[in-house]
């Protein structure tokens, strides 16, 4: 499912949590959306769910307005902490029931087999799950829709390491059995960077970046050496970050090296993770760490 | 997928409304049983359940549907007008439901009353035998649809206006009244006492004035959901 979001502004009050968005995303890829808390992350994801009306621009899906017309959001799934499926007194085998009566698309086999890889008790309550249980079953939830624009809003809170593990398997596995555009939002960058195609950066609800992951990781290069060499090396170029030690320098620069072979003897030139990138293109300006 | 909504909400509702009222008529019966032990039994003790707690028990009713159902509904992909419409024709269907549940109950009273000689005295304007069932149905059903919507007006407003959802509570109470006052007695709740026009309005004007009621408040409940946001917390119940 392709998604144009044109002019995107969000207010809260007097609160500009989404301000003068754009960006677009093509069909069948997996993004990243990534941002620091109060970035406007969860409040971008739920203008693309029709959760909320934005309060100006625009949200084509397919081509189609999203809020209110449902054509459009019967092929969105956003899953998100705190908008439960199901009321909390609801059993689990009763939310997945209700998922099958609202969702054309949802796939009660591939809800079934999701609920036993995570292990999910199917008689217990939606409200007794502990913070990671459900968030499994909203990862179940998503999953299966089969919804053509499904949305996980840091669906990994609370899920230990192995979990995490298997609900990226299974996102994978899902991926690849039933092609679709799927939009992460997460803390874990490096952690989650291995599925992500593509990364929308958002910070102060404007847009960053958005590019194909591995562009991103390219662009970034960390160069350590003498505190003279590198600031030769690095003049002219864009350095999200330096830090000194001794006469030890090491910066971090963002952008292609056009540099030949001579200009980088002495120095040591090395990839830096993305989320490294993505603490720097979001710090606050004048901030250096 | 058409009516799903409605379909899910009859599947799901309608017999948890049935269970309550057999649970609250045996409740009743046994209580009233119990207290013959010790005084003449005079009036009808279901009269007084029915008129006094199954209106809560629809109002709560409007509360689940607004305030939670929505929500789910729009989670899983339908759009709040689709929720709304499907709703509003389930509410429908459900103050009938607890309407015939509640005609029933006179019924079924009667007949205990009967077998123990006592005298079922109902203090209602519109009916005097609990066996005038389809005056009863209609009352029942015109005050519990008046209360279903205020229940969905009133929950909306909170989630709408969070503290200014005070004002719908006092928009919810006046869609109230007509019902209390002409259909009900006037003494059931507190500030209406003393403005009792059930002795003076014909049923069809008391049903005319519940029908008024009951699509104002639907009327200004879609007025504050139809672009509501749906976010973290909403669901807690």
């Amino acid at each position: 499912m392709k998604v144009d979001v044109q002019g995107l502004v969000v207010r809260y009050g007097d609160v500009t949590a989404i301000d003068d968005l754009s960006f677009s995303l093509a069909e069948n890829k997996i993004y990243g959306l990534l941002g620091r808390n109060g970035s406007g992350k969860s409040t971008l994801m739920s203008v693309l769910a029709a959760f909320r009306k934005p309060t100006a621009g625009t949200v084509l899906v397919d081509g189609e307005p999203v809020f209110e017309n449902g054509r459009a959001t019967s092929r969105i799934c956003l899953v998100q902490h705190g908008v439960d499926p199901a009321d909390k007194g609801d059993r689990l085998k009763d939310a997945l029931a209700l998922a099958g009566v609202f969702r054309e698309s949802w796939d009660a086999e591939c809800a079934e087999r999701l609920m036993d890889l995570f292990g999910l008790p199917r008689t217990k309550k939606l409200g007794q799950l502990s913070l990671g249980q459900r968030s499994a079953f909203g990862v179940v939830v998503g999953l299966a829709s089969r919804a053509p624009l499904t949305m996980f809003d840091e669906s990994h809170l609370g899920m230990d390491t192995p979990t995490r593990y298997a609900f990226y398997d299974a996102l994978l596995a899902d991926y690849m059995a039933e092609p679709r555009t799927i939009v992460l939002s997460t803390h874990l960058v490096e952690e989650q960077a291995a599925l992500l195609e593509e990364v929308v950066i958002i910070d102060s609800g404007r847009l960053v970046l958005h590019e194909e992951t591995e562009a991103v990781r390219s662009r970034g290069t960390s160069v350590t050496g003498p505190t003279g060499l590198v600031d030769r090396f690095v003049e002219g170029l864009t350095v999200l970050n330096q830090r000194q030690l001794g006469p030890t320098k090491s910066a971090v620069v963002y952008g292609s090296l056009d540099r030949d072979a001579s200009g980088t003897e002495g120095l040591e030139l090395g990839p830096i993770p993305l989320q490294d990138l993505f603490v720097h293109l979001t710090e606050p300006a004048g901030v250096t760490r | 997928m058409k009516w799903s909504i409605a379909r899910h909400l009859s599947a799901t509702l309608l017999p948890f409304v049935v269970v309550v009222f057999a649970i609250g008529w045996v409740c009743t019966t046994l209580l009233v049983l119990g207290i013959s032990a010790v005084k003449d039994i005079r009036i009808s003790g279901w009269d007084m359940t029915a008129a006094q707690l199954a209106r809560w028990l629809v109002f709560g009713l409007g509360l689940h549907l607004a305030r939670k159902l929505l929500q789910v509904a729009v989670v899983h992909g339908r759009t709040r007008r689709e929720f709304v419409a499907q709703a509003c024709a389930f509410t429908v269907v459900l103050t009938a439901v607890a309407a015939a549940c509640t005609a029933l109950g006179y019924v079924l009273e009667s007949l205990v009353y009967r077998a123990a000689g006592w005298p079922q005295s109902l203090e209602q304007p519109h009916f005097d035998s609990g066996t005038d069932v389809p005056a009863i149905f209609v009352a029942y059903w015109a005050v519990f649809a008046v209360w279903t919507a205020a229940g969905m007006l009133v929950v909306s407003g909170f989630d709408r206006l969070q503290a200014g959802g005070v004002v719908t509570l006092l928009i919810g109470f006046a869609l109230i009244t007509p019902a209390v006052i002409t259909v009900g007695r006037s003494g059931s709740l507190p500030f209406l006492r003393g403005f009792d026009l059930t002795a003076t309005a014909t049923l069809p004007l008391a049903l005319g004035l519940c029908a008024a009621s009951w699509a104002v408040g639907l009327a200004l409940t879609w007025g504050l959901v139809r672009d509501v946001p749906i976010k973290a917390g909403t669901a807690q119940p």
